[in-house]
């Protein structure tokens, strides 16, 4: 069945949805000129298509659409509790885009979102006109990168390129950009202690079992290290950790990795270069798994057993614990305790 | 299954024919015209909207719709003039005019036809409100815009909904005018018209058999999975009895065989089912168990086996 729908399927963005305010934004039209092919349909509101009943997020992101839209409230949320803040104060972040190109069977956003087609704002200006305000009286450190991959998509939208400008002209303003993607043109931007790029990093095994469409353990490594080579600040996220019969050898041959590529690259106590790592196992809130168990009912690492702890599914707190100590032990072994964040 | 509905015969005529389609005449409301095997349904609405959607809610309440069906709207419809009589189209925005509503099919397959805007009227338009409408309001900002009018498909598309995920409807529109007083398969014009619908058909047949054909795969994947559910169902059951559980402990029982057995398909590993290990304590004189809390510790030692 799949092989037969997948041929059946159109091409990622084959549709553009357009809110019609928008349609003659200039970052509308430059995006619009990179898809010649696409159809245009053209909306009023992008909820109008991102929020309709009933829609199947799986058969969606096989043939994802493009909305184009513009954000007029909430340009910056406060960072949930689930997420690490890794010992900053004023702690947000922003969704320039909802959704993301890669298909991780575990992934929150499939709990979160009505739709499995992806949302851009064009009007990142704004967002910036906010933060000018905001950082007129105090600090921010801004995930810019959370329901969605930025980095992903920067060939469509430049976002990061701009995102990096601003920071530039904001000393009082740290930016995390999380990604798995494995493109190396964010290098080409000027380096920045205040931008910190963040890789996920997961062992190739359950990269193949997990995370659908996603970039191989070895790319994602190979680019986190051509970022350090080049002095920018990087982060490694073993966050989420996930849960196979063979996970202590998996984490284990991804560490190696680590070490044997970063070791091909002469890069010498890289993992002191590092700006800090996380570790995290898998953690869901318990709305959002709900629906998450709906919409990928045959995916193991959604039917786990997962036990709910106040409100949030996560492993038996016996395996979480053996699972965090395991890789923090591992990771004091090469870096400064300090540097590594766990919840 | 897929249903096609159609607001008059002769615009479904040639489809029957080709489909070799049969009336059932165990149907009163709606001319029904299906197929020896139950794939593949033409219902006639009869034209207006709410004619349309209650054939489609009367239809998809006599046999649910599963993931893996299909709803197509086929017809006739009026069409701006730059577009030719006789051009099928999918239309991917469907706006009710009596309210400015609008609704967006999900058009995720691929598919050899254009990409239409269409417009659902109460009523027939003739050709110079057409023009007044496509002047003042729809094509106003674009004049190459595609733009058809009809009468059914916006209820269609919502009547659809309440069974579909908007993925499954599909709505393909046939122009067979650039807007007309009388009704299109009336006398003089008749045979025009289903000289237009004939030839049309052709086009959409093929797109039909595809959907066909994937219609059918996704049934048989369905019918797997609900299989696979109903085996997890019962073996939840089963322990939940043996284990004298509380509807809680069912749940996590069910949780457990779920991704144990999804962790077997996925690896092949060879690991002992749960069926197996019921076997096991069966013979060990361990199930059922002797009460409630022997039950607990037994959950116990499957979670630690499981997991």
């Amino acid at each position: 069945m799949k092989n037969l729908e997948h041929v059946c399927y159109n091409t990622r963005f084959s549709h553009i949805y357009v809110e019609r305010r928008i349609r003659n934004h200039p970052r509308t039209e430059q995006i619009l000129l990179r898809f010649p092919q696409a159809q245009i349909v053209e909306i009023e509101h992008y909820k109008d298509v991102f929020n309709r009943h009933g829609q199947d997020c799986v058969r969606q992101h096989q043939a994802q659409a493009l909305i184009l839209a513009e954000k007029t409230d909430h340009f910056f949320y406060e960072g949930a509790p689930v997420c690490q803040d890794f010992g900053n104060t004023n702690f947000y972040y922003c969704s320039t885009m909802m959704n993301c190109i890669y298909d991780c069977s575990y992934c929150y956003l499939k709990g979160m979102y009505p739709s499995g087609h992806m949302v851009l704002f064009v009007n990142i200006e704004d967002y910036l006109e906010e933060l000018d305000h905001i950082l007129k009286t105090q600090n921010m450190y801004v995930c810019i990168s959370y329901d969605a991959d930025l980095l992903a998509m920067e060939a469509v939208t430049g976002y990061v390129r701009l995102w990096s400008a601003y920071a530039a002209k904001h000393e009082n303003l740290k930016l995390e950009i999380r990604t798995k993607c494995a493109g190396h043109a964010m290098w080409d931007l000027p380096c920045l202690s205040n931008v910190i790029y963040a890789f996920t990093l997961s062992p190739q095994k359950m990269i193949d079992a997990f995370e659908k469409e996603t970039p191989s353990a070895f790319a994602r490594i190979v680019c986190a290290a051509e970022g350090l080579k080049k002095g920018f600040p990087v982060r490694l996220c073993f966050d989420p950790m996930l849960y196979l019969p063979s996970w202590k050898t998996d984490y284990l041959q991804l560490l190696s990795q680590i070490d044997r590529i970063f070791g091909d690259r002469m890069l010498h106590d890289v993992w002191e270069k590092l700006v800090d790592v996380s570790v995290g196992t898998f953690r869901i809130s318990q709305e959002y798994m709900k629906k998450l168990r709906r919409v990928e009912p045959f995916a193991p690492a959604v039917q786990y057993p997962y036990v709910n702890c106040n409100g949030v599914y996560q492993y038996p707190p016996e395996l979480l614990k053996k699972m965090e100590s395991f890789m923090i032990t591992e990771l004091t072994q090469r870096m400064d305790k300090e540097n590594i964040y766990h919840e | 299954m897929i249903t096609i509905f159609t607001a008059l015969y002769p615009e479904a005529k040639e489809l029957i024919r080709a489909l070799s389609l049969k009336k059932d005449m165990t149907q009163n409301h709606f001319q029904v015209f299906s197929d020896e095997n139950n794939q593949i349904q033409i219902v006639i609405t009869g034209a207006s909207a709410i004619a349309a959607a209650t054939a489609v809610a009367e239809c998809s309440t006599r046999r649910e719709p599963d993931s893996g069906d299909f709803l197509i709207n086929y017809g006739s419809c009026a069409g701006r003039k730059n577009i030719p009589v006789g051009t099928v189209s999918l239309c991917n925005k469907l706006t009710q005019t009596v309210d400015g509503r609008t609704f967006y099919p999900d058009i995720l397959y691929r598919h050899p036809f254009e990409e239409a805007e269409l417009y659902s009227f109460p009523a027939v338009q003739d050709r110079e409100s057409f023009q007044q409408f496509l002047d003042k309001d729809a094509g106003a900002g674009d004049r190459r815009k595609e733009i058809l009018v009809d009468m059914e498909a916006a209820a269609i598309y919502q009547a659809g909904n309440y069974y579909y995920a908007p993925h499954q409807m599909l709505f393909l529109k046939v122009v067979t005018d650039h807007g007309t007083t009388q009704e299109p398969q009336s006398a003089g014009s008749g045979e025009h018209f289903s000289q237009i619908m004939d030839r049309a058909a052709e086009e959409v047949l093929t797109f039909i058999r595809q959907l066909l054909t994937m219609q059918e795969k996704n049934s048989r994947q369905e019918s797997m999975q609900e299989a696979f559910r109903s085996q997890v169902e019962e073996q939840a059951k089963l322990w939940q009895e043996a284990l004298h559980g509380s509807e809680t402990m069912k749940a996590q029982i069910r949780q457990m065989i779920l991704y144990h057995s999804l962790c077997e398909a996925k690896e092949a590993s060879g690991k002992q089912t749960m069926s197996g290990w019921y076997r096991e304590y069966e013979q060990a004189g361990r199930l059922p168990a002797k009460d409630k809390r022997e039950g607990k510790r037994i959950l116990e030692e499957l979670r630690a086996r499981v997991l």
